[in-house]
């Protein structure tokens, strides 16, 4: 009898010491939580309405971009994915021939354990079907190859995020990685994502209105003017969530992931912290519908 | 006699100025870019290093060569102090959760 409490007392002790990572994992409870803050925060503002970023929030801002929407800078850089895309048949990699599914982005693949983002999956179409990369100009977040996954996402508006978070211990672990940078402070100035974009959002930084968190993920990739410089209409004002993670990064004056590893990052593959972050802030918007690629600010 | 007066605190300031400035030499140069290096490995490896850190260094490294040591040393020392705040940071934010 005493081997036997002994034995449970010892049972318990390591199944309390080995599991609580994972075991307090509640995506969906996380994104109950998400919602009703932003809910409370911006009374009226209903939750499809978040997919318009800060367009949903300041009234003045929102009819100035929507007469920017009437002819959109990012309507040829749209025409010239579509071109690529057909040129090298990408669809040929992708379910449903390559369109309208970004919904389903990033998602959880059972066979390598690993999280797969859109643009993750593109790069490698490229490179199986040997697309002279540096010839086309295509590097990983902007320009060309961001004009590919922008044509990609135009096929998709109207579809709802539906990012799956399955019970593997695997995907649990990419999403509370995600999770925690998301809300970890960092930097020189100390800022993390979530002091922008939850508790300031709707708030000045500058001349910039924070946009709230929840939404954000829906109208990627965005032409920005900023990107853009004085390419109106071309593909430059193109860039990934990951470009725009990587200069949030930067303004907080942190080195972003992509800057690690002597460049390795840069242009051939994603950060796996990016990949994280991508999949826990996609996971928050779930349910509202895709509406890129979009103009930003 | 005011003339003279004017002079000897002239001598003797200048002299001050020179005895209490610091001096620095290639070797405390090399020393403290060498440390600040290492502490941006350390903050890199944790996924956390800050912005300037590397820029930093090269401009210490760049003043070095240039035989301005004391101001290679400054600028070493501010990277470090920099790596081993980011570092801080890490060990501060690695349990980070949502106040809401």
């Amino acid at each position: 009898m005493r081997k036997l409490i002994i034995a449970l007392t010892a049972l318990s002790v390591l199944g309390g010491a080995s599991a609580p990572a994972v075991a307090k994992t509640d995506p969906q409870s996380d994104l109950n939580e998400f919602r009703q803050y932003f809910y409370k925060k911006f009374p009226g503002v209903k939750l499809q309405e978040f997919g318009d970023g800060i367009y949903a929030i300041d009234k003045v801002r929102r009819d100035e971009w929507q007469l920017m929407e009437e002819f959109p800078s990012y309507e040829d850089g749209v025409n010239r994915g579509r071109k690529l895309f057909e040129k090298y048949d990408i669809g040929s990699c992708f379910k449903n021939g390559g369109k309208g599914i970004k919904q389903h982005y990033p998602y959880f693949d059972k066979q390598s354990g690993s999280v797969r983002t859109l643009e993750g999956d593109l790069m490698a179409c490229l490179k199986r079907k040997n697309v002279d990369l540096k010839a086309e100009k295509l590097r990983f977040f902007k320009g060309n190859f961001a004009a590919i996954a922008a044509y990609m996402a135009y096929t998709s508006r109207g579809e709802k995020q539906n990012v799956v978070v399955p019970d593997d211990e695997r995907a649990l672990d990419v999403y509370e990685k995600g999770k925690q940078f998301f809300y970890a402070k960092r930097g020189q100035l100390n800022m993390s994502c979530a002091d922008c974009h939850v508790y300031n959002s709707g708030m000045m930084a500058r001349g910039n209105l924070l946009s709230p968190g929840l939404g954000q993920t829906s109208h990627f990739p965005v032409w920005r003017r900023k990107w853009a410089g004085g390419d109106e209409t071309g593909v430059k004002g193109f860039g990934t969530i990951q470009r725009r993670y990587s200069g949030c990064n930067k303004q907080v004056r942190a080195l972003p992931m992509n800057a690690y590893n002597s460049g390795k990052y840069k242009t051939e593959t994603q950060h796996p912290t990016y990949v994280a972050l991508e999949y826990f802030h996609t996971y928050m918007s779930n349910g509202i519908r895709l509406n890129g690629p979009a103009i930003r600010q | 006699m005011k003339k003279i007066a004017i002079m000897a605190m002239t001598a003797a300031l200048t002299l001050a100025a020179c005895a209490t400035g610091p001096s620095m030499s290639e070797q405390d140069a090399n020393n403290a870019i060498s440390a600040a290096k290492s502490e941006l490995n350390k903050a890199k490896n944790v996924n956390y290093a800050w912005r300037d850190t590397g820029k930093m260094i090269k401009a210490a490294e760049k003043a070095a060569k240039e035989g301005e040591y004391e101001k290679a040393v400054d600028l070493a020392n501010e990277a470090e102090k920099q790596s081993e705040l980011a570092q801080k940071q890490s060990r501060e934010q690695k349990d980070a959760e949502p106040i809401i």
